[in-house]
């Protein structure tokens, strides 16, 4: 990344970084909580969510979130995964002061009522429907977390087990989640774009300034995932017109050494028109209509992942024998550094790519620092460059041997 | 000093319009002509290339479809794996898209590799091999996103809403299963000669080097240096209103697509009707998001947007919705339109519209990759060269009564062909 960044914390333990940019004549808002799915009780999944919905139906002071943003121009929107919550505002840089007001109020102020509850619970349910109930290879996404985890919460998806813990969790509960999670020790504040760095701060200390650092209950231990050393096979039918193949081997969290080997390998599999799975997998052997392999980039121990759907007359489980032995066969034999070179050429540009709007920066930068530290963005490429095809050979040696994988075989119910 | 609490909203300041970009028009020493952004403190370059889909290929998605997803899977030179390995070397990308008007493919690259991807960009335009095997595969793979396709309330919805606006219309041929299991590699090798080997793109490109002009007129000086052919069709109007439904047992939700007329006129007539539909349904504090989702909760998401083609026009709302609530969906949608036809709006909400609409405008110059596309996308409608700063202030004219005006004009559910499936 190009564009220099300052970090300060606030005594109230919010860590804010500001990254000014005099080129665009906006402002994105990245607010980042160490909260996610994987926080969730297990009889009250999906919960990070629904509260993600919640933060924007109003707090204490400001009865609405969206409309005074959207009187100063501006744009919002949040996602929710297993291991962050993560909400962001685009507005015109002189309405930088707008995003801070209610960002700082709904930190600390959610107004959480059974009425505004009730509805969000309705529009949640229809997004659990749409997303995954509703569509083809809908609920491939939570079988297969099932499959891959037995003990650590990875094994659930986002939107949550079932819509039942979405319709009968009770407010209080919720309540008690947001006290537990949302407070300036939990959050990193990125600001990027047209701003004046000592100016931001000082807006920043105003209006995050006086919020209460919460005493907050150390996070619990999540249960580690045991080594697996048995490969796992699931088999389920559906009303879809191809079959699907998933398979995933367990892998390292983000700042283990490995990850990057294993990272660099996908990318040399399947992130490119011209890499092996197209090459191979899809043109020459005819095996797949569309796919490939990618990591889940957890901050926890991960999955190497691959996923497609299947040529007419493929038999599902034969090619899951083949994809096993076209990893190591890839890796063993035909690796070259020159694949490993063109994979960080397309890297470097498509972190250029990212950067060039603000709120991609401001998002890079929060989830870089939430990782370890924002700095690691001017060295992570670097890191990706040095690495050798030895360095890639010695990773998958390790971590996607047979024994480890798990597969599940979606199949058309024409094949039941 | 210390903020008390209650806090107290900060003042608003909409008063400086951003600068608006233009593209500089450089004649090459060639002669061709680019259209040129400045460069940015962004290290990437993008150039562009437009053509025009002529009067003989209208209409015919699949072939230029398939041309495009060929384009870049071998060369006369190269196989698709060589070509795709030389350009993953420059870190390069090609985006390439369809419309039914345009053909539009771009390089994108960190500046300093632009010269050495130029050529392979070049290969990819004008000496793709287009063979057999690729064919196959290609139209193997189209058929295969049919069919998943089809299992989707949404695309049904859309199939089954287009298969009846646009039914005879040379611009609109919708696409069916049939045809694309009919189209060969002779009709997508015709496409490519008419349309890529014999006509000059229009060109544009950001974020250029000074040093960077010299390869580049060498690569336009490339490519063919005659004019495509101007399309012109009759233009499209909306048949008549009515309700339509495609039965799939066993989903859970519909989806509902509701489609109605839009004004052709550039400036202040068009901006008006943006103006009412955004307030109707196309942001998230819009009259169908507050009522639909936010008090009945029957969706995950309503958005109105409109549609523009050079010979056509039009608006359509997109939702999908708890299975037992499609009737009260469309009597929602129906109020909210007649609550607006009827004069029913307020100032706080048309100056928080007219707001929201100048922060999105400021939101599409963030970044030299999204003024180009902006632009691009402007020049390619026919406007001119000062409609930016004129939608700006435009914004801030447009009261209570252009808005009851534009509702009663274009969005009066009489005129409304509504398509559900589910």
């Amino acid at each position: 990344m190009n564009f220099p960044f300052e970090r300060h914390t606030l005594p109230n333990g919010l860590r804010v970084l500001i990254q000014p940019d005099n080129q665009t004549p906006m402002v994105a808002v990245n607010l980042l909580y160490n909260v996610g799915a994987r926080d969730e009780d297990p009889e009250w999944t999906g919960l990070a969510h629904l509260l993600e919905h919640l933060m924007f139906e109003g707090s204490k002071h400001i009865p609405f979130y969206d409309q005074p943003l959207q009187l100063a121009g501006g744009i919002n929107n949040a996602f929710t995964n297993n291991d962050i919550t993560n909400y962001y505002c685009v507005l015109p840089a002189a309405n930088l002061r707008t995003a801070l007001w209610l960002e700082a109020d709904r930190m600390c102020n959610l107004n959480l009522s059974e009425e505004k509850v009730e509805v969000q619970r309705k529009v949640v349910i229809e997004e659990f429907r749409q997303r995954y109930l509703n569509q083809p290879y809908g609920d491939l996404l939570a079988l297969t977390r099932e499959l891959s985890y037995t003990q650590h919460p990875y094994r659930w998806s986002t939107i949550g087990k079932s819509i039942e813990h979405i319709e009968q969790v009770p407010v209080s509960v919720i309540r008690g989640f947001y006290e537990q999670h949302y407070a300036p020790n939990r959050c990193i504040l990125v600001l990027s774009g047209n701003l004046d760095p000592q100016q931001a701060l000082r807006e920043v200390e105003y209006w995050f300034g006086d919020l209460p650092s919460r005493a907050l209950a150390k996070k619990k231990p999540l249960p580690a995932e045991p080594p697996q050393t048995q490969a796992r096979l699931q088999q389920v039918f559906r009303p879809v017109p191809e079959a699907a193949l998933w398979m995933g081997w367990p892998m390292p969290g983000r700042n283990h050494p490995d990850f990057k080997a294993l990272d660099l390998f996908s990318d040399v599999l399947s992130g490119s028109a011209g890499g092996y799975t197209m090459d191979e997998l899809i043109r020459k052997r005819g095996l797949l209509n569309q796919g490939g392999f990618y990591v889940s980039g957890s901050a926890d121990p991960g999955q190497f992942l691959f996923s497609a759907t299947l040529r007419e007359g493929k038999k599902n489980q034969e090619v899951a024998q083949e994809i096993q032995a076209f990893l190591f066969e890839i890796a063993e034999e035909r690796l070259h550094a020159d694949d490993l070179h063109r994979a960080t050429q397309k890297m470097a540009t498509s972190n250029a790519f990212s950067d060039a709007n603000v709120q991609n920066r401001a998002l890079r930068l929060a989830m870089a620092e939430w990782l370890g530290g924002a700095e690691s963005l001017s060295t992570e490429w670097d890191e990706y460059a040095s690495l050798g095809v030895a360095d890639v050979q010695a990773a998958v040696r390790r971590y996607l041997k047979p024994e480890c994988s798990s597969t599940l075989l979606y199949e058309t119910e024409t094949n039941a | 000093m210390p903020n008390p609490y209650p806090l107290q909203a900060p003042a608003i300041d909409l008063s400086q319009a951003p600068d608006f970009p233009e593209f500089e028009l450089q004649r090459l020493p060639s002669g061709q002509v680019l259209n040129l952004l400045a460069r940015s403190q962004n290290p990437l370059s993008k150039l562009s290339l437009r053509y025009s889909i002529g009067p003989e290929w209208l209409g015919r998605p699949y072939p230029l479809n398939t041309l495009v997803q060929l384009l870049g899977e071998g060369t006369e030179q190269k196989t698709a794996v060589e070509w795709n390995a030389a350009l993953d070397r420059c870190g390069a990308f090609v985006q390439k898209s369809v419309n039914r008007e345009s053909l539009v493919f771009s390089l994108v690259c960190r500046s300093q590799n632009l010269a050495q991807a130029l050529p392979l960009f070049r290969e990819m335009l004008m000496e793709s091999s287009l063979n057999e095997d690729e064919f196959d595969m290609q139209k193997e793979l189209q058929i295969s996103d049919f069919m998943q396709e089809s299992e989707q309330v949404s695309e049904q919805a859309r199939r089954l809403s287009s298969n009846y606006l646009f039914k005879g219309h040379p611009l609109f041929q919708e696409e069916q299963l049939p045809e694309l299991q009919a189209m060969n590699l002779e009709q997508v090798q015709a496409s490519y000669q008419a349309l890529m080997l014999g006509q000059m793109p229009e060109a544009f490109a950001s974020g250029i080097e000074p040093g960077d002009l010299a390869p580049l007129n060498a690569f336009l000086a490339s490519l063919p240096s005659h004019a495509g052919q101007e399309t012109r069709i009759k233009p499209w109007s909306i048949p008549a209103a009515a309700d339509l439904h495609f039965a799939m047992p066993g989903k859970s939700q519909q989806a509902i697509r509701v489609v109605g007329p839009a004004p052709f006129a550039q400036m202040q007539e068009e901006l008006t009707f943006r103006f009412m539909l955004v307030l109707w349904g196309g942001y998230f504090g819009s009259r169908l998001m507050k009522n639909i989702r936010e008090e009945k909760g029957y969706t995950y998401g309503i958005n109105a947007s409109p549609i523009r083609f050079k010979s056509a026009a039009y608006w359509m709302v997109n939702t999908q919705i708890n299975g037992g609530k499609k009737e009260e969906t469309l009597t929602e949608m129906r109020r909210e339109a007649q609550r607006l036809m009827q004069g029913d709006v307020g100032a706080e909400e048309i100056e928080t519209v007219r707001n929201y609409m100048a922060g999105s405008l400021a939101r599409s110059l963030d970044g030299v990759l999204n003024r180009h596309d902006l632009l691009m996308g402007l020049q390619g409608l026919g406007y001119p060269a000062n409609y930016l700063p004129m939608r700006h202030q435009s914004l801030f004219e447009i009261g209570a009564a252009d808005i009851q005006a534009a509702a009663q004009q274009w969005i009066n559910p009489e005129l409304w062909v509504s398509a559900s499936a589910g």
